[in-house]
């Protein structure tokens, strides 16, 4: 059964010259910074905090989920910490979900560790810290070798979760990370640790990590086919590993428009189309998974889904263009819209296959006003969720 | 005159046991992070943050924030957490930043983001002051001393082009390497953010702040040393070509404001709430580690120390009494601490005063009274007067 929900937005840069991006055949990481304008970018923050803390505020709502991109006007978060440590006060209740630090892409993990920290006290324990590689799109902005990312991205995570629950001074000499004093004066109120959980688009290699090392797998808007197959290969992990799943291991994020009328609503989840006529924007495949960023493994299941596209339309919206149609998001429920009662059948099918416990609602994108996103956080808050949250899933049953 | 005043705690960690430090000869870096406890960590953000809050409405200009690590002096290890913070819960005042610590970082691209990211948010409202750290930082995050300098310089040519330069563009240096630096969101202000350079008087970050038109902020140092400090910022400002106004001059002084200059006393000895010192104790080899210091620069301190004797950084400190005397800390009512802070600016005539107006054990009534005080009485006083420099 659901225990928790949770409100998304990647508070994307909307204001950008989208024919600029036609031209150039990108809409990130070389697209000229020269237009983003930071006067916008004022007015786009106020208006997603808003809308955060209004859903932090609303009955139903458990807290909220950000994110990190860089070099990227799908979203103004290229720091998820500086946006977390906003919330970490202006936020009174509900968790801070954070999907997550990119940590390959840092040097310094301690600081990382540090810093998590120290919002976990501000916020008063409401952390949840996800960790995820990025998209090689972060490893280039931030000069990474992709191909030690993997390796970085462990090496990170054991010295930070070690950084939390061992009493310095201690020494860490690894592979890619080497600290001859780990004893930072700062550490998290809850107790190791903040849960960890690991966000992914489906890559075996990540629900595999993730199922071993016993944090919950939050699949990001999936098609709903694959989902099955997911949950699969981390259940018979665990197994492996020791213990038997629960849905406590299982997180499921969806993109979600609710408006007083089907119509209406059908026409605002178009929104989440707002970048040239693709939910993600426009760039390089070697952008996104640079020569060595993907292994074997991973690039051949990757390679699979190409060649199954082929066969039929593309499945996934994200990330990456080129898109499918709207039509066919909706009919694999990558995006769902609806009056309340839609929403709500809607997603009762969704739980009956994947049973999670915590759900992510992304439930606002692009170019949809203001007054859009708040009456959908209303709605959501008002019947949708206590609907959803009293049902058992086929799949608990 | 007197433009803007600031205040600033560092937010200290309190809850430690200080016997265990005096027995172990340190309190910091190595010093067991297992005397750390979050819970008390919690409350007292709460009641640094209240204050702070408080600050900003009550009639201070803004705030002024500040990173260590692996310190209980100081519950700022990353000062762009505690300005993000700051960005959203204050509404009006500047969020002054001393500092960012460059040297330490492997990615000032990042630095440059974070900072844009809260100037944005905070409606244009950051100073943005850059630091080298103390030796500590350095060894804290496993950073080489030798090129402190040399990564403190270009951290701050890349994250100053990055802010102005429209991207993308390459970035091949000597410390640091970007194929693309092309970063979608840029600070509020332009050109960007002030950039203040604080230090204690060492005469090498005096001479770069003055290379670059930057205001120097003087953190406390004996006002004996000051007027050397501005002399030398007046010769090298000559040199570019430019007459440093009190904009290029900035102070922080230790102040405890209350209604009886007996209670501020009292009060003002919690500046040497640390082992009886105000920094805490530690090697000197952790302060400045081998190659942390220039030639130039160890013979000034070694010349320093002959002269004169800090509260801060480093233990020992001197005496409470002799602290007051060389107005490193300045306590009593308000008339006491106008006519005291009168004399300070005909000395140094700053266009920014910080006001480190909170320390240590001192009880969060005291430091609110402080604070109203400094807002009713001494701060509208300060900034009418007419200083003898000027």
């Amino acid at each position: 059964m659901v225990k928790e929900v949770f409100f998304f937005t990647e508070m994307g840069y909307t204001a950008y010259p989208q024919d600029k991006a036609r031209e150039a055949g990108y809409s990130n990481l070389m697209f000229p910074n020269e237009h983003f304008d930071s006067e916008r970018a004022y007015e786009l923050y106020s208006m997603y905090f808003d809308e955060f803390q209004h859903a932090s505020e609303t009955p139903g709502f458990d807290g909220v989920q950000i994110n990190e991109h860089h070099n990227n006007p799908l979203s103004m978060m290229p720091s998820v910490n500086v946006i977390g440590s906003v919330l970490s006060k202006l936020t009174k209740q509900g968790r801070i979900v954070f999907l997550g630090n990119v940590l390959p892409i840092h040097t310094n993990p301690v600081r990382l560790a540090e810093e998590i920290a120290m919002m976990d006290c501000i916020s008063g324990g409401r952390l949840v810290s996800g960790f995820v590689r990025g998209i090689g799109m972060e490893s280039i902005a931030t000069n990474t070798s992709p191909l030690h990312n993997r390796e970085r991205y462990d090496e990170a995570h054991d010295l930070i979760v070690k950084t939390w629950t061992t009493p310095g001074p201690f020494r860490w000499e690894g592979k890619h990370y080497n600290f001859r004093v780990v004893n930072p004066w700062m550490l998290p109120v809850q107790k190791p640790h903040p849960p960890i959980w690991i966000p992914g688009t489906t890559s075996p290699e990540t629900v595999i990590w993730a199922a071993q090392h016993g944090y919950p797998y939050i699949a990001l808007a999936p098609p709903l086919e694959l989902v099955e197959d997911v949950f699969e290969l981390y259940d018979n992990t665990a197994r492996e590993a020791g213990y038997e799943p629960t849905t406590d291991h299982r997180g499921y994020v969806i993109r979600i428009n609710v408006a007083d009328t089907d119509e209406k609503s059908w026409e605002e989840g178009k929104n989440f189309y707002w970048q040239l006529g693709t939910s993600f924007g426009l760039a390089h495949p070697h952008w996104m998974s640079p020569p060595g960023y993907a292994s074997r493994a991973a690039r051949q299941t990757a390679r699979g889904q190409r060649q199954a596209a082929e066969r039929r339309p593309r499945r996934d919206i994200s990330p990456g263009g080129p898109d499918l149609a709207y039509e066919d998001a909706q009919a694999t429920t990558q995006i769902i819209t609806g009056s309340p009662d839609t929403v709500i059948a809607k997603l009762k099918k969704i739980l009956d296959i994947v049973d999670p416990a915590w759900l992510v609602f992304w439930g606002r994108e692009g170019n949809m006003s203001h007054k859009s996103a708040m009456r959908c956080i209303d709605l959501l808050g008002q019947e949708v969720i206590p609907a959803i949250k009293e049902y058992v899933p086929e799949r608990a049953r | 005159m007197l433009k803007e005043v600031y205040f600033f705690t560092e937010m200290g960690y309190t809850a430690y046991s200080q016997e265990r430090a005096v027995k172990q000869g340190y309190n910091n870096l190595m010093f067991p992070n297992e005397q750390f406890s979050p819970e008390r960590a919690s409350e007292l953000y709460g009641m640094y943050f209240e204050e702070l809050q408080y600050c900003t409405e009550a009639g201070f200009d803004g705030v002024m924030i500040n990173e260590h690590h692996n310190n209980p002096l100081c519950m700022m290890p990353s000062v762009n957490v505690i300005g993000s913070v700051l960005s959203r819960t204050t509404k009006k005042g500047r969020i002054v930043f001393l500092g960012n610590v460059l040297p330490i970082h492997e990615n000032p691209l990042r630095v440059a983001e974070e900072i844009a990211m809260i100037d944005i948010l905070s409606g244009g409202r950051v100073v943005c002051g850059f630091v080298r750290g103390i030796g500590q930082e350095s060894m804290a995050t496993n950073t080489n001393p030798v090129y402190n300098r040399e990564r403190f310089d270009e951290a701050h040519d890349l994250i100053v082009k990055t802010w102005t330069t429209p991207g993308p563009f390459r970035w091949e240096g000597k410390h640091y390497n970007f194929r693309v630096v092309n970063p979608w969101v840029l600070p509020l202000q332009k050109p960007h953010p002030p950039i203040w350079i604080p230090g204690v008087a060492s005469p090498e970050s005096v001479t770069w702040a003055a290379r670059h038109q930057y205001p120097y902020i003087a953190l406390a140092p004996p006002l004996d040393l000051i007027e050397e400090i501005y002399e030398l910022y007046t010769k090298i400002a000559q040199e570019e070509g430019f007459v440093p106004t009190p904009e290029h001059r900035g102070y922080a002084i230790r102040v405890n404001v209350a209604d009886s200059d007996e209670k501020a006393y009292e009060e003002g000895k919690n500046f040497y709430w640390q082992q009886g010192t105000s920094f805490g104790t530690a090697p000197r080899h952790w302060q400045a580690p081998p190659g942390y210091l220039t030639r130039n620069a160890q013979q000034g301190q070694r010349q320093q120390r002959r002269n004169t004797r800090y509260v801060t950084p480093g233990g020992p400190s001197l005496e409470y009494e002799d602290a007051q005397a060389s107005y490193q800390i300045v306590t009593g009512n308000p008339d006491t601490v106008i006519k005291k802070l009168k004399h300070v600016m005909d000395v140094v005539d700053p266009g920014y005063m910080v006001l480190w107006g909170r320390e240590g054990p001192m009880s969060h009534e005291v430091a609110m009274r402080s604070i109203d005080l400094m807002t009713q009485e001494v701060i509208p006083a300060l900034k009418e007067y007419q200083p003898q420099r000027a």
